[in-house]
């Protein structure tokens, strides 16, 4: 019920972030309209970060601990930051092209590190479908969840380290967020997208994580199954074979 | 394509996206527990979500 209650907070914080963002919010100076496509953007991208994190801190519980729990956050983890890592991508295209004449530039550092963390998060779903041993399975995933975490940091810092065609960072330093060069109004809407962006992501983890576990379970159930119904074929072989261990015939070789 | 083109383009892809993802999200769970109460031979309840043992 309180997982409801966030879903439709979450819901009702992204309608009223949207229309503030595109009826409330005056065009800028520079970019006109399109600079409205940069609070979705912004917020995946900063949810694509934070997924990434997620999958390595619970990729590094599952290494520690050896819970699947940690696996099922993991993995509900990876699948959002491929999900927020290609809106960001896409957010960030519909606004490149008014602004910069382009929807994509390989050269660009940022641009180039981002796909790659796409490709990871899809690499780290892929990987997991290859082995059916859970376990085997957690481990390889987590070394993937770490590989991908490390990108994060090259993509964020990828702006002040090389030189390419994406700008600074929205949120680079604390000082830059506590003194934002931009008016009030629109690092107000980007704080609310921010956040009811957020309230979503939080939602969905919750709805994944429940379909991990889930998942898990029918596994399991899967294997005691399985388990269950060779016993009771070693019990139907066992009543068919005779005393000195040889398999007694069976109805059809017994008339044949 | 202008400026509000793109805007609109922008913001129906992220925001289509994660309702579809959402939704599917919520089709997929479902599913999984119909089938989670039916391989432990319960019977779920109208929203999917497997019936407590016992009952």
């Amino acid at each position: 019920m309180k997982t409801r209650i966030l879903g439709f907070v979450a819901l009702a914080a992204i309608v009223v972030g949207t229309l503030v963002s595109l009826f409330v919010v005056p065009p800028d100076v520079n970019q006109g309209d399109a600079q409205r496509i940069m609070y979705p953007h912004v917020s995946s991208a900063w949810l694509a970060y934070l997924s990434g994190g997620v999958t390595a801190l619970a990729g590094i519980g599952w290494l520690w601990k050896r819970d699947l729990r940690f696996d099922a956050v993991a993995v509900s983890a990876a699948e959002l930051g491929a999900l927020f890592t290609a809106l960001a991508i896409w957010g960030g295209m519909m606004w490149g092209k008014p602004v910069w004449g382009t929807y994509w530039q390989w050269e660009d550092p940022r641009m180039a590190t981002t796909a790659l963390l796409l490709a990871l998060f899809v690499g780290y779903l892929l990987l997991r479908r290859l082995s059916d041993d859970p376990h085997r399975r957690a481990t390889r995933a987590a070394v993937v969840g770490l590989i991908a975490a490390a990108d994060i940091p090259i993509v964020h810092f990828s702006v002040d380290w090389w030189r390419g065609l994406h700008q600074g960072a929205t949120f680079g330093s604390p000082s830059k967020l506590l003194h934002p060069a931009a008016p009030l109004v629109f690092v107000l809407t980007l704080v609310g997208m921010l956040t009811a962006f957020t309230l979503a992501w939080a939602y969905l983890m919750i709805r994944r994580y429940q379909l991990a576990m889930s998942e898990l379970r029918i596994e399991e159930l899967a294997r005691e199954g399985q388990l269950a119904a060779a016993r009771l074929r070693a019990q139907a072989d066992g009543g068919r074979t005779d005393r000195t261990g040889r398999d007694a015939p069976g109805p059809r070789e017994a008339t044949s | 394509m202008t400026d509000v083109g793109f805007v609109i383009a922008g913001f129906t892809g992220i925001l289509g996206s994660l309702a579809i993802y959402g939704a599917t999200l919520a089709l997929r769970l479902r599913r999984s527990r119909r089938d989670e109460a039916a391989l432990r031979g319960e019977t779920p309840a109208p929203d999917g979500r497997a019936a407590p043992r016992g009952e």
